[in-house]
């Protein structure tokens, strides 16, 4: 079984928010919606100081809250890893909006919570997600952590001690990890 | 809006945990009122018992529409989702309405007797035979009013523990909430309680003392009804002075966040509305009130103030703005804050 999962280097990140808007392009979200965005830092003062951008999205934890608190089921997590909302299912209660640490969920018009997908249509094809082929200095990896061989695996049995998952506080367990500035 | 935060539950979820309270606390001071004197504290048995199942309904109408899609709402009650706080809740209110609707039934005046109605009406036919079974069941002659009064301590039983859920769980709702500092806060469901007890029982007082008692009450009613209700009502603001005090306190010492989110009722956009209203208005003004209309009588044990139904009108007035003000800024300040680390 395929596990996937997602590395994103934040040390590159230059902030062209081009990965935003090849996710807004294939998912036909407005402009003021977005499925990840950007969380830009300062620090320091002027003339030494530095800024980094964090890209953040769904994190498709392994312990999602946003999973457990739905009065539904309609938000759930695959076998594969994916966290997805059922839209049929989803009564539009937002209790998942608030339940989630990273604030990624956006209310659809139709009326039903939507978020990062991992862009399944492409990855069950063996593609890639839109964010990661579209990002100009490699930011982003994405892959099967189960195999061995893969590139994200061996990324990440080398850098183990760099990477760190977002808001470990919350034990959700993210699918992603961040090598940190 | 996005890595900033935006209102997702606005006021109609405060109406919402508001009425919800008020409901569940009206429900438990009928009951307490019964156990403790069933003649003698009829009427606030019996004025409770005919408050508490509609604000919870005009409650379900709001919650409903602040749905993203109101249609589906019956897809709460299509399955159970043992971790989802607001799964077990929409059990928990259905419960909770059918009990409510029950204790309203019971209580009603004798000459309303759906039972002895059916039974007239069915009295001279003799087919089909299941409805002359109906008729004839001992099921049908229980609920006639002369048995009915034997329920209510059973319905009592039942439903407090039922009424002080409701009252507790508007807040657990918020309060399992992790990411959310203002709410992730082990005191919020005890305000909630709290609060709820406090405006079910202002509801209460409001109609018998201020609406009824507004062509006077009898010495006897002023010595027993009005008196018990608003002792009631004069403690449960001490204890939710109490918790409000905690709640800050906590919200100060869980941690940093929750340090930062207290500011916002702490000189931020909240710290009017919170204690101009739910402090000010919703508790001290009340308080005082209260003092002024029960210290004499517990200090010195001189006999009762005579009835003024503007005094009572005013406090229980005063308490339910309160608590309506108080849900508001929880539910609004809750979301303005998320879980921060650097
Ligand atoms: S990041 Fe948020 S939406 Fe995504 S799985 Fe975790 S809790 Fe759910
Ligand atoms: S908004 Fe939809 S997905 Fe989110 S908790 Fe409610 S029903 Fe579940």
């Amino acid at each position: 079984m395929a596990r996937y999962g997602m590395v994103i280097d934040e040390t590159k990140c230059v902030g062209c928010y081009a990965c935003r808007v090849a996710c807004q392009n294939l998912n036909h979200l407005r402009e003021n919606e977005a499925y990840n965005f950007l969380e830009e830092r300062e620090y320091g003062k002027f003339p030494n100081f530095h800024r980094v951008f964090l890209p953040v999205q769904c994190q498709h934890c392994d312990n999602p809250p946003c999973v457990s608190v739905c009065p539904t089921g309609a938000s759930y997590k695959r076998k594969d890893g994916i966290v997805l909302v059922n839209e049929k299912d989803c009564i539009g209660c937002k209790y998942c909006i608030a339940a989630c640490p990273y604030n990624v969920r956006i209310i659809k018009k139709e009326g039903y919570i939507e978020k990062c997908r991992f862009c399944l249509e492409f990855v069950e094809q063996g593609g890639q997600p839109a964010c990661v082929t579209t990002c100009m200095t490699g930011v982003r990896m994405f892959g099967d952590l189960d195999d061995p061989n893969s590139e994200i695996s061996r990324y990440v049995a080398q850098n183990v001690h760099l990477l760190k998952t977002y808001k470990e506080e919350f034990d959700t367990r993210p699918r992603i990890f961040y090598k940190k500035v | 809006m996005e890595g900033t935060h935006f209102v997702f539950w606005n006021w109609t979820i405060a109406v919402y945990l508001f009425v919800a309270g008020v409901s569940a606390g009206a429900f438990a001071i009928s009951v307490l009122a019964y156990f403790i004197g069933e003649e003698k504290y009829e009427d606030i048995a019996r004025i409770g018992a005919y408050i508490a199942p509609f604000p919870l309904i005009i409650g379900l109408v709001f919650l409903i529409y602040d749905l993203e899609r109101p249609f589906t709402f019956w897809k709460l009650l299509v399955t159970v989702q043992i971790n989802s706080v607001m799964s077990l809740g929409a059990w928990l209110l259905l419960v909770f309405s059918i009990l409510s609707f029950l204790n309203f039934y019971f209580w009603l005046p004798d000459r309303i007797d759906l039972a002895e109605f059916i039974r007239e009406k069915l009295k001279n036919r003799d087919k089909p035979a299941v409805l002359c079974r109906i008729r004839d069941s001992r099921f049908l002659e229980s609920m006639t009013r002369p048995h009915l009064k034997r329920f209510r301590p059973l319905l009592g039983l039942i439903g407090m523990p039922v009424a002080l859920f409701v009252g507790i769980y508007t807040g657990v709702l918020l309060g399992v909430l992790s990411p959310r500092p203002f709410w992730n806060n082990p005191m919020l469901p005890m305000l909630f309680l709290v609060s709820a007890l406090k405006t079910g029982t202002a509801s209460v007082c409001f109609i018998g003392c201020f609406i009824m008692g507004m062509k006077g009450m009898s010495r006897e009613k002023v010595e027993t009804n009005k008196f018990v209700i608003h002792s009631v009502d004069f403690f449960l603001m001490i204890l939710s002075m109490i918790t409000i005090i905690l709640f800050i306190f906590g919200l100060y010492t869980v941690s940093r966040n929750s340090a930062e989110a207290a500011k916002l009722i702490m000189g931020g956009e909240y710290t009017f509305l919170f204690w101009g209203f739910a402090v000010v208005v919703g508790i001290l003004v009340p308080f005082c009130l209260e003092i002024y209309e029960l210290f004499p009588h517990f200090v010195d044990h001189t006999a009762l103030r005579e009835h003024n139904p503007w005094i009572s009108g005013v406090t229980t007035a005063a308490v339910l703005v309160g608590g309506f003000v108080l849900r508001y800024v929880i539910v609004y300040a809750g979301q303005a804050t998320l879980y921060i680390t650097s």
